[in-house]
């Protein structure tokens, strides 16, 4: 007899699990390859389709479309469909082991209908745009003198703002010395004394009685007059010297505003020397591409990197935790692409086929490193590339190299000159051979581009050194750029070198001149208009207070000169008239100068 | 909604139908599903348990739940405690012979976490076990009797949760 009762209960979650999987499988392998695709690029990954096959262990993708995260309503890549193949049995370890994969209708740059980007890019992306947006824009609108300087930019002013502070400070100190300084009563008393020594009489013994006091209190008065004179002697050369150095301060600030201004014709010059122009033409249209193209390079490390070992001592990594590796009998990776067959069309039409190899999460374990090749050509083009993505030592080493000739030119963005630049016409060769060996970066990309026609969307009213870049450009109907590699991948230098530079270089020779002198005076005009009037505020108050205090200190001087002298001859007036024979010595070693 | 069925289901359960054995067989299967969260196929074969043995399926539930949501600010001790175990040299063997095991590897037993977490539910499903059992016990003599009697217990008679709980009587 049947037992019903048991029969459901070991049926039911067989039925559940096998609904789950038939209902929900294949939704949540296309939602987890759309989230994590759009996780790793940065911008959205979408999928038409996915559909799991259990028994014939395979998966079909169909309508991959993989945004740019710098041009949203672009693909970056369009695939029409991917099917892979698991082998079984490594299954049974949990090793992922693709047989074959077959990718088809491969396409890049293809339009979208809705947008790629993500509602929160991060501030990074906004700074690189910005950064790209400066470098591509015009030159002369990027260095305006009245963009680029600023009273936070300009050295002098940042300088004075500073010692504005002290030299008021200092001014007002002058100020309070020298009200402090009072030589007026001093002055009276001994002119008194002098006119009471000149109208008094004395005769007899009390005559010299009374000289001799007078004498005891010319000694005091004297030694007054000697400490007053000592004080406005130290006040004059106090303030002289701080004036000194105050207006030392307003020198500085003028030397400061000098180089200010040269420093900024000096970077304009730069940017409106031949390779500037170049640089700004082609620079960031190549810079972007080829960082694009290292992105890559970065990306494939990452994913094909050798994994590093378990840290010593535990960390809360919850929850996910870690992986720690055992002895494995066999040599399966966890992820294994043995054999991937692609073909596609470039953005101009050009068909290809191409292959991938060993791509694998262990290469050390698998031995091999990953191969990419790429074929197609028509009559007049033809595509060849081939990379090699080498973890299987310790010093990983990416290889690519390429050709692409025939390569239609026409369409092309390049900078902007006061108005879009852009190729209309031509056909081109691209030669690429770059290598990534640990961290350094190495190789040349170049461009060979013939019957060109360049379109330069330059204003009515242009300048004339747009002008000379305009005739340059109409002209130009063959040229070569070559992009040299090196630094490292994080942080790359490019080195660019293209025959325009000899012909923008005599265009741009008598224009440059005229531009640099205009660009000069301009300037000067508004560092003039930011500093002039506040170094003139403080040239006012350091010059107006040092003046008033020196004036009154002068006085004070004034006052106190040739008092000694009066008192001397009053003194000496005064031994005639007592007849006393002693005084005078007594005089002379008072007046005695030291 | 689900969830409070399955609670008041359990709360039945609890109070008179099943019997203790079983509901701390479903405590102790579900503390094992909720102490691995980001487990592999064990888990798949504890609901298979769950479903073949006489063991409460309402106690599992709530049981994973509760247990998962001391696993989760447990993770990094169950992270020391797997490292620690995984990288023991007595045990290397072991968990060499497993690695090379088919179907073993989707355990994740390798993982530190997991491993953690499955050596703490083993650790704990007897004493959780027996624990069940004893509490369920004094529950049902001491606490039931005279819970009626309190002014809690009237409150909750009077809402909709005991109207759902009245449905699986």
């Amino acid at each position: 007899m049947i037992r019903w009762n048991r029969f459901f209960l070991i049926a039911t979650p067989l039925v559940l699990l096998w609904a789950a999987g038939h209902f929900f499988l294949d939704r949540g392998l296309k939602m987890a390859v759309e989230q994590f695709g759009t996780a790793a690029n940065g911008a959205r990954v979408d999928v038409r389709g996915l559909t799991t096959r259990f028994w014939r262990l395979s998966l079909d993708i169909r309508g991959v479309a993989v945004a740019d995260a710098d041009a949203p309503m672009t693909n970056l890549v369009e695939i029409e469909k991917i099917r892979f193949r698991l082998a079984p049995k490594p299954l049974f370890w949990r090793r992922f082991i693709i047989e074959e994969a077959t990718v088809t209708g491969v396409r890049t740059g293809t339009a979208r209908r809705v947008s790629g980007a993500l509602p929160h890019r991060g501030a990074g992306a906004e700074k690189t745009k910005e950064v790209a947006d400066a470098a591509v824009g015009n030159l002369k609108t990027a260095y305006d003198p009245s963009r680029r300087i600023s009273t936070s930019s300009l050295t002098a002013y940042v300088y004075l703002e500073k010692e504005r502070a002290r030299l008021t400070t200092r001014a007002d100190e002058w100020k309070t010395r020298a009200d402090s300084l009072d030589v007026k009563a001093l002055t009276e008393k001994t002119q008194d004394f002098i006119k009471k020594i000149q109208g008094d009489g004395f005769s007899g013994l009390e005559g010299a009685a009374k000289a001799q006091k007078y004498l005891k209190e010319a000694k005091g008065l004297r030694a007054e007059l000697k400490t007053a004179r000592g004080t406005v002697k130290d006040l004059k050369t106090s303030l002289s010297n701080e004036l000194g150095r105050s207006r030392e301060t307003l020198k500085e600030i003028d030397r400061l505003r000098r180089e200010d201004v040269e420093r900024l014709v000096g970077d304009v010059k730069g940017a409106l020397s031949a390779e500037g122009a170049l640089k700004g033409l082609l620079g960031p249209a190549w810079t972007a591409k080829l960082e694009k193209a290292l992105g890559l390079f970065e990306k494939t490390r990452k994913l094909s990197g050798p994994s590093e070992p378990p840290p010593p001592e535990p960390t809360a990594r919850f929850p996910r935790g870690r992986d720690i590796a055992f002895p494995f009998h066999h040599r399966w990776p966890v992820f294994h692409l043995k054999h991937a067959g692609f073909s596609g069309q470039t953005p101009d039409g050009l068909s290809y086929t191409g292959e991938l190899r060993d791509a694998a999460s262990d290469p050390v374990l698998l031995g091999r490193p990953a191969v990419l090749t790429a074929a197609g050509s028509t009559e007049n083009r033809a595509l060849n590339l081939k990379g090699t993505f080498d973890f299987t030592t310790a010093t990983p080493r990416q290889a690519l190299t390429g050709s692409y000739t025939g390569l239609p030119l026409g369409g092309l963005s390049l900078g902007h000159l006061q108005g879009p630049v852009a190729l209309t016409a031509g056909r081109g060769e691209v030669r690429a051979d770059v290598s990534v060996t640990g961290d350094a970066l190495g190789g040349r990309v170049d461009l060979r581009g013939e019957n060109l026609t360049v379109n330069h969307e330059s204003p009515q009213d242009a300048d004339r050194l747009t002008q000379s870049l305009h005739a340059v450009l109409s002209g130009v109907n063959k040229a070569s750029i070559g992009v040299g590699l090196g630094g490292t991948l994080r942080t790359p230098r490019f080195s660019l070198n293209s025959t325009l530079d000899d012909q923008l270089r005599n265009a741009l020779k008598g224009a440059l001149d005229q531009e640099v002198a205009r660009l000069r005076a301009d300037a000067e005009k508004r560092v003039a208009a930011l500093l002039d009037k506040e170094t003139e505020k403080l040239s006012d108050l350091v010059n107006g207070r040092a003046g008033d205090a020196l004036a009154k200190v002068g006085l004070g001087e004034k006052d106190l000169g040739g008092l000694d002298e009066r008192l001397e001859k009053a003194l000496r007036d005064l031994t005639g008239k007592s007849g006393a024979t002693a005084l005078p010595d007594k005089l002379q070693k008072l007046f005695k100068k030291k | 909604m689900l969830f409070l069925k399955i609670l008041a289901g359990f709360l039945q359960a609890l109070n008179a139908k099943a019997t203790p054995r079983a509901l701390a067989g479903g405590v102790a299967l579900g503390a094992l599903i909720g102490l691995s969260p980001t487990g592999g196929v064990q888990n798949i074969v504890l609901l298979l348990l769950i479903f073949l043995l006489p063991v409460n399926k309402s106690a599992s539930v709530v049981s994973a739940v509760a247990f998962a949501a001391i696993a989760w600010p447990a993770g990094p001790i169950f992270d020391r405690l797997g490292f620690t175990l995984l990288t023991a040299q007595s045990l290397k063997g072991l968990w060499t012979l497993l690695t090379n095991t088919p179907v073993v590897p989707w355990t994740r037993f390798n993982n530190t976490v997991v491993l953690g977490g499955l050596a703490t539910g083993l650790l704990v499903f007897v004493p959780i076990f027996l624990g069940t059992v004893w509490a369920v016990q004094r529950y049902r003599e001491r606490v039931l009797a005279t819970a009626a009697k309190w002014r809690l217990f009237q409150i909750i008679r009077a809402s909709k949760f005991y109207a759902l709980y009245e449905t699986f009587s």
